[in-house]
């Protein structure tokens, strides 16, 4: 809180400092909420300045993960308002992006292929709102009520997303290893 | 439990409750039917030791796709696990960057397309609760005001044109419903506005 107070104070050193800690979060959110690189590049930089104009104001009455998450969230909808024309969604690119011929696909740039082929499958297999759910709970290791009470949504939905999206990734991955359940029945 | 239902569970289970079983994670309290399945199965065991592989390589490789946004040459990427977002697996130049950006952001005072943060819950607004509930108070009475007319009836229908026929006698309206149809008139305070609603008989 001392951080955040010297940053709202306009000490810009704070500031950065504040960045570094919650950058790497912010923008693994904004991922899983735009499923484009480029797109969660620009949610993250809105979301950082809002988050500087509003830090004043930041009384820690809620968690500042809860708090940039509901600015991130705000910041990718005024994307999507504003930037209607384009794909929004990694959905609507899912089927341009291997052949993107503009630059590397930043996918594939992950080296390890195992990585790639998870990480592809994860977008392109789950719409964002599952995305957005498996990432809090499973990788960030939020509870489901926190991350009802982050997405303002039912406990009882945030788990069924989960369960929905735990279930279409893992039967993936099973079906790339059929000799792992060849005899369990139907 | 059974291997097939072992197998249906670890496709929604917990990743904690995959690792417990892994592990050999049973406490007097805390074991799982799963956990303790996939102990006891070497051939579960296998299903669960692939799912937490990948699993683990997807999060790795978010964190690597997270790392600075876009191709990186960082040597943790071509082998073994990424650090977690959160332990601070992170480009600091690009966190830094991005801090510099929002900062000159700040002060040239350009912001984009900026809509007012959500509320939090039990802090929104109090007009739009009022709105809210000016809004549903004649749409309340009209719902109302149709169950009293189509009492006995589950579905009311739309008027047709095709079927009703109708024939305006000021000020009032008449209406000769089809055979299978009922009718009703409601008058509203526009005389000239009268809602004819035609409706299924229970015999139709």
């Amino acid at each position: 809180m001392a951080l955040i107070r010297r940053a709202a104070d306009g000490d810009e050193d704070a500031f950065r400092a504040l960045v570094r800690r919650v950058h790497p979060r912010l923008r693994r959110w904004a991922l899983a909420k735009t499923g484009d690189p480029d797109q969660a590049d620009e949610a993250v930089q809105r979301t950082l300045i809002r988050m500087h104009r509003g830090l004043a104001g930041f009384t820690g009455e809620s968690a500042l993960t809860s708090w940039l998450y509901r600015i991130l969230s705000n910041a990718v909808i005024d994307m999507h308002r504003s930037e209607s024309a384009r794909p929004t969604v990694r959905e609507e690119a899912a089927e341009v992006m291997p052949e993107r011929s503009e630059g590397p696909d930043p996918i594939q740039s992950i080296h390890a292929g195992r990585m790639a082929r998870a990480v592809r499958d994860f977008f392109d297999l789950l719409p964002p709102r599952q995305r957005e759910v498996l990432e809090l709970v499973d990788h960030q290791g939020m509870k489901a009520v926190d991350v009802a009470e982050m997405l303002e949504i039912e406990p009882g939905s945030v788990r069924a997303s989960l369960f929905k999206a735990r279930r279409t990734l893992r039967g993936e991955i099973l079906e790339r290893y059929p000799e792992l359940t060849e005899g369990y029945g139907p | 439990m059974t291997c097939v239902e072992a197998l249906d569970r670890m496709l929604e289970a917990d990743p904690g409750e995959l690792e417990a079983g892994l592990a050999g994670i049973i406490d007097a309290g805390g074991a799982t039917e799963l956990a303790a399945h996939i102990r006891s199965c070497e051939r579960c065991a296998a299903v669960a030791r692939t799912l937490r592989s990948e699993l683990e390589a997807l999060d790795a490789g978010l964190a690597e796709l997270a790392r600075d946004g876009g191709p990186t040459d960082h040597g943790s990427a071509s082998g073994g696990h990424a650090p977690r977002a959160e332990a601070g697996g992170t480009d600091p130049d690009a966190a830094d960057a991005a801090a510099n950006a929002a900062l000159a952001a700040a002060r040239a005072g350009s912001e984009p397309d900026v809509v007012p943060l959500h509320p939090p819950r039990g802090a929104r607004p109090k007009g739009r609760g009022s709105w809210t509930r000016r809004a549903w108070i004649p749409l309340a009475a009209a719902a109302a005001l149709a169950g009293i007319l189509v009492v006995g009836q589950e579905q009311p229908l739309p008027p047709s044109d095709a079927t009703a026929q109708t024939e305006a006698i000021d000020p009032r309206v008449s209406v000769v419903p089809p055979a299978d149809r009922g009718a009703a008139i409601m008058e509203t305070e526009n005389p000239n506005i009268t809602i004819v609603w035609l409706y299924e008989t229970e015999g139709s």
